[in-house]
């Protein structure tokens, strides 16, 4: 019944907060299963090991060791992208449950509340690519430096 | 006086537009456009890699994955450029609303943040998209 309100309500509104409307439910649900797809990800990266690949032995390292380091790396990408995702995850949901109530009662200060939360998430996402970028950079310098090196 | 009848037929009120949200809405112009461009920086570092090292690092993947009598190379490669030119429009997609965005609040224009939430939207559906997917390949690989 509720439901059927909302929808009754939302037909009543203009294209600009219809707009803002459907993209507060899509982000809402995305946020959702997002969340949830980390969460699984991550229990299968805590409770699988991962495949014993013949990694060569390097530098003074036993497989063993470089075993043990090819596992913890995985923990910690696993529990750097878990951290990731409920941070993503409060922002998204929190933009679409603020945005939805804000339109249905017509309150422009909770809209309000409701955007800065949407920016929040674009600037989290910023932050991560730039720095994803930085990384990238990185890695190519260092693949260059090693070319021009002889390695 | 206002009868009854046009009282029901009145809209749910609706704030005053976007006025206290203007700041909120540049925001997200501003750190939108910098995901379509950190975006599109590392689709082209993503490009280079793949022109001088492409065919090894999908080889080495389709030997690694190894499912038997099936000719995974090709299907990887076209699951790459499907993959790729997605990313691509959601970017582009982001671009598009960060400039609507922009464009909108400095013309005071509520049709353009329209537009703009229109764009934000389709990003949304390709976003749910890929965690749909995301959420199957990781039910599949804890089973």
């Amino acid at each position: 019944m509720d439901n059927i309100g909302n929808q009754d309500a939302e037909g009543k509104l203009s294209p600009l907060y219809r707009n803002i409307f459907s993209v507060a439910r899509i982000g809402g649900y995305a946020a959702l299963l997002s969340l949830a797809g980390s969460v699984i990800g991550a229990i299968a990266g805590f409770t699988k090991p991962i495949a014993a690949v013949s990694l060569p032995a390097k530098e003074g390292f036993e497989e063993v060791d470089v075993q043990q380091l090819a596992q913890s790396s995985t923990y910690f990408f696993v529990t750097l992208s878990l951290i990731i995702s409920v941070v993503t995850f409060y922002f998204l949901f929190r933009f679409s449950k603020l945005a939805q109530s804000a339109l249905l009662r017509g309150d422009s200060i909770k809209l309000s509340e409701a955007l800065q939360s949407l920016a929040k998430y674009f600037k989290i996402w910023g932050i991560l690519l730039f720095l994803m970028m930085f990384f990238f950079g990185l890695l190519l310098l260092g693949g260059m430096l090693n070319g021009a090196a002889g390695g | 006086m206002v009868s009854e009848e046009q009282e029901e037929e009145k809209p749910v009120s609706e704030p005053d537009p976007l006025e206290p949200s203007q700041n909120a809405l540049l925001q997200i112009s501003r750190w939108t456009r910098q995901v379509a461009v950190i975006g599109f920086g590392i689709g082209a570092f993503v490009v280079m890699t793949m022109l001088f090292g492409g065919v090894q690092v999908l080889t080495t993947v389709a030997s690694s994955l190894s499912l038997e009598g099936a000719n995974t190379y090709p299907v990887l490669v076209a699951g790459f450029f499907i993959l790729f030119f997605l990313v691509a429009l959601v970017l582009f997609y982001l671009l598009k609303a960060s400039q609507l965005f922009f464009l909108g609040v400095q013309q005071k224009n509520t049709e353009m943040i329209s537009q703009a939430f229109g764009y934000l939207k389709y990003f949304f559906v390709v976003v749910l998209v890929f965690a749909a997917l995301r959420l199957t390949g990781n039910l599949f690989n804890l089973l």
